[in-house]
């Protein structure tokens, strides 16, 4: 069964889209109150474009697919022809539709802008009256609202904007007027800012823009030289993406997820699990010595419960006969999943048990540097270990990313933490340890939440391993609706019937199946790549793992990612991104073997 | 024939029978979504499960935890006809089927033979939103 985040974006390309659109309708106004007759012809070039996309599509996809892509297409085209006779826009809109887009492949797949190709086509055949975009109140707002656009393409838009601005400078023609009549805003904002057809790279976008901006100012400035420019930039922004391979050099993204449910609100506990009948009458212990510590944890059978599951003793032992000088241990209280809550409320009530717990594991490792790490703006009670702000993001409470903010290391995603002598360990498996061996109590019991996405209410539960999901949800005032259990909300899967909770269960949600239409539409936004916290191409990967080229991705390195969902959160074509990264990797790793 | 309401679906449950791995779905899951919402248990089938799913789908009625006493069927007219006699000899009670281009009067008049109660309309009209509603209000699901 699949896993992804329950929380996604609520915008899509369509609303972008949509939005574009009727920009470009704002732009139409002078002419439609100088004309009126102007407002049936363009929304007869829209109809006409939305029959010819829809059309297509039905064949190729075999189902309706939304056309506001070739709205838009129509009505930049039916701006940059203004002047020309409705038959000749409706021949225009039928090039740009299916020379401009189709034949390559439909809407995502075309490198070239359909609009330009419509222009330059019935400009070089019935020839092009040059439009002016006079600064009158009228256009004010189409301006203004066309501004936001840049954040799709910012280095070709600006870089264009600037070409332009230069090449009038050069030419000794720049004036507000004159540099708003070429049309800078317009082509800078809703133009160059198309990101199928442009680079997000910084210095091909820039340096491409400028030159495609500049050139076809020197060259008269009209629709036509307008349009052959952009295609021109269009052609090499595809040859150095597809060919070239131009890396995509992305920072990691560090940006916060919203919790679900606030931290202020009334967090209440249900202890769920049965009576500790199995805590041992030889409760209390002190002074237990290393090697008593450790036959606790391992007969209790301490796992970590921050998701991995993985035996803590084997972690123990494992940075104890590390063949490395200094030894670090990180205590992990980030709780970064934005619908977790239970370790945070852990620490506000149990962290005396915590401390304890710190300081048995302490006893039987000589730690260089014992850390604590929790969010930036975390009260934490005194406790003898250094506290560690990290930043607020997702997800930063993963071990690498962990690793790499307390203490400076950058690990490969070869390197194991605890073969290099950093241990690791999760609160709640620190406080099951304390239970391990203060009370020798077996590790069968741990802390979730509990969400209802639909209520925005959470619960913290104490639960048994092996309880069956249906009875824990029985137990809560919980809207009806799917279920879903996950390590966090950002990989959920639907519950079945038959589920149990295990120890990859840090949380139950109630809520709407999450919206992924997976379209078939790619707008090649590259905000699955902007939000990768490990910097990786997840539009290439992706692509090739679509067209079933799972090898061909092993060379994007699809084995680091942490499988953290945040591509599949903000894809705007609504596509479970991480589910396409789990593959690629699964692929790599099977190669490896 | 049966009017749809909640009462249909006994036990408040339902054998969702064609859910699709295809493109269409989404919208299986948008039906999937109004029936959890409206709190009644939905047992996802489809005997060529091997698509892509995001959640758990039957093979077979003998795979089921548990038969729910009514089924809503997805299928073309062949399909759902072949279905039937599984259906019937699996206790199911009430059928309900997605549009009357799914079925035709053999298929309804072997289901009143059977003893079966039958009812046609999209579950979307009764447990859906907006649009559907609306659609539901002019035929007659209210």
């Amino acid at each position: 069964m699949n896993t992804f985040p329950l929380i996604r974006t609520k915008w899509t390309n369509e609303h972008f889209m949509t939005a574009a659109f009727l920009v470009l309708m704002l732009y139409m106004l002078p002419s439609w109150i100088q004309k009126p007759i102007r407002i049936l012809e363009f929304f007869a070039v829209v109809l006409v474009s939305l029959i010819i996309d829809g059309v297509v599509n039905f064949i190729r996809y075999r189902r309706p697919i939304c056309g506001v892509s070739a709205a838009l297409t129509a009505g930049i085209l039916c701006i940059l022809t203004l002047e020309t006779v409705l038959w000749i826009q409706l021949v225009g809109v039928a090039v740009s539709l299916l020379i401009g887009k189709h034949i390559w492949g439909g809407t995502g797949k075309n490198p070239i802008n359909p609009a330009m190709t419509g222009v330059l086509i019935i400009g070089l055949i019935f020839g092009l009256k040059a439009v002016s975009y006079n600064p009158q109140l009228l256009l004010i707002p189409a301006f203004l609202l066309s501004i936001p656009f840049i954040l799709f393409r910012p280095y070709a838009s600006l870089g264009f904007m600037a070409g332009m601005a230069a090449a009038l400078v050069l030419q000794q023609k720049f004036g507000f007027d004159s540099y708003l009549g070429y049309g800078a805003i317009f082509y800078g904002c809703l133009v160059l800012t198309d990101p199928v057809t442009v680079s997000p790279n910084p210095v091909l976008g820039a340096v491409g823009g400028a030159l495609a901006g500049g050139g076809a100012i020197v060259l008269t400035g009209s629709p036509v030289v307008m349009a052959a420019s952009v295609l021109l930039f269009n052609v090499i922004c595809f040859i150095a993406d597809k060919y070239l391979e131009i890396p995509q050099k992305k920072a990691p993204s560090r940006k916060a997820v919203k919790k679900i449910v606030t931290d202020g609100s009334k967090v209440l506990f249900y202890d769920l699990s049965l009576p500790d009948s199995e805590v041992a009458a030889v409760a209390e212990i002190t002074l237990p010595d290393r090697n008593e510590i450790l036959s606790r944890i391992e007969s209790n059978e301490v796992t970590g419960l921050g998701g991995a599951a993985f035996p803590t003793i084997q972690k123990i032992w494992t940075v104890l006969e590390a063949n490395e000088e200094k030894k670090y241990f990180i205590i992990n209280g980030v709780e970064c999943d934005p619908g977790l809550m239970h370790d945070h409320w852990l620490i506000n009530r149990h962290m005396e048990e915590i401390c304890t717990g710190i300081n048995l594991v302490r006893q039987c490792i000589d730690f260089e540097i014992t850390a604590l790490a929790v969010k930036e703006g975390t009260e934490i009670k005194a406790c003898n270990v250094n506290v560690v702000n990290v930043p607020d993001y997702y997800p930063v409470g993963a071990e690498r990313e962990l690793i790499r903010h307390v203490l400076g290391k950058d690990l490969t995603n070869t390197d194991i933490p605890a073969e290099k002598g950093i241990l690791v360990l999760n609160v709640q498996t620190v406080f099951s340890i304390y239970e391990a061996v203060v009370k020798n109590k077996r590790s069968d019991t741990k802390l979730i939440t509990i969400s209802d996405l639909k209520a925005k209410t959470a619960y913290v539960a104490k639960v048994r391993l092996g309880m069956p999901v249906q009875n824990v949800i029985e137990k809560l005032p919980l809207s009806s609706g799917n279920i879903f259990l996950g390590g966090g909300v950002m990989q959920s899967w639907n519950s079945s019937d038959d589920d149990v909770i295990d120890k990859n269960v840090n949380l139950i949600a109630v809520a709407d199946f999450p919206r992924y239409k997976e379209s078939v539409q790619c707008s090649g936004c590259g905000f699955c790549v902007d939000n990768c916290p490990m910097g990786m191409d997840v539009k290439r990967i992706s692509q090739l793992v679509d067209c079933q080229k799972t090898e061909e991705a092993k060379k994007y390195q699809p084995d680091r990612c942490i499988q953290c969902g945040n591509c599949s959160r903000v894809c705007l074509a609504g596509r479970n991104l991480a589910l396409r990264m789990k593959k690629a990797k699964a692929a790599a790793a099977k190669a490896y073997t | 024939m049966a009017v749809l309401n909640k009462e249909f679906f006994d036990g408040n449950e339902v054998l969702f029978v064609g859910y699709s791995g295809g493109k269409n779905q989404s919208f299986c899951k948008m039906i999937h979504d109004a029936f959890a919402r409206n709190g009644i248990k939905v047992y996802p089938m489809n005997n060529k499960a091997e698509g892509n799913y995001d959640l758990k789908v039957y093979k077979n009625i003998s795979e089921l935890p548990k038969v729910p006493k009514t089924a809503y069927v997805l299928l073309n007219k062949e399909n759902a006809r072949k279905e039937l006699k599984e259906l019937f000899e699996n206790g199911i009670k009430r059928i309900l089927f997605h549009s009357k281009s799914n079925i035709d009067d053999s298929i309804l008049a072997e289901c009143a033979k059977m003893g079966v109660e039958t009812s046609v309309a999209c579950p979307m009209m009764k447990f859906g939103s907006g649009i559907h509603r609306i659609h539901g209000f002019f035929t007659g699901v209210r």
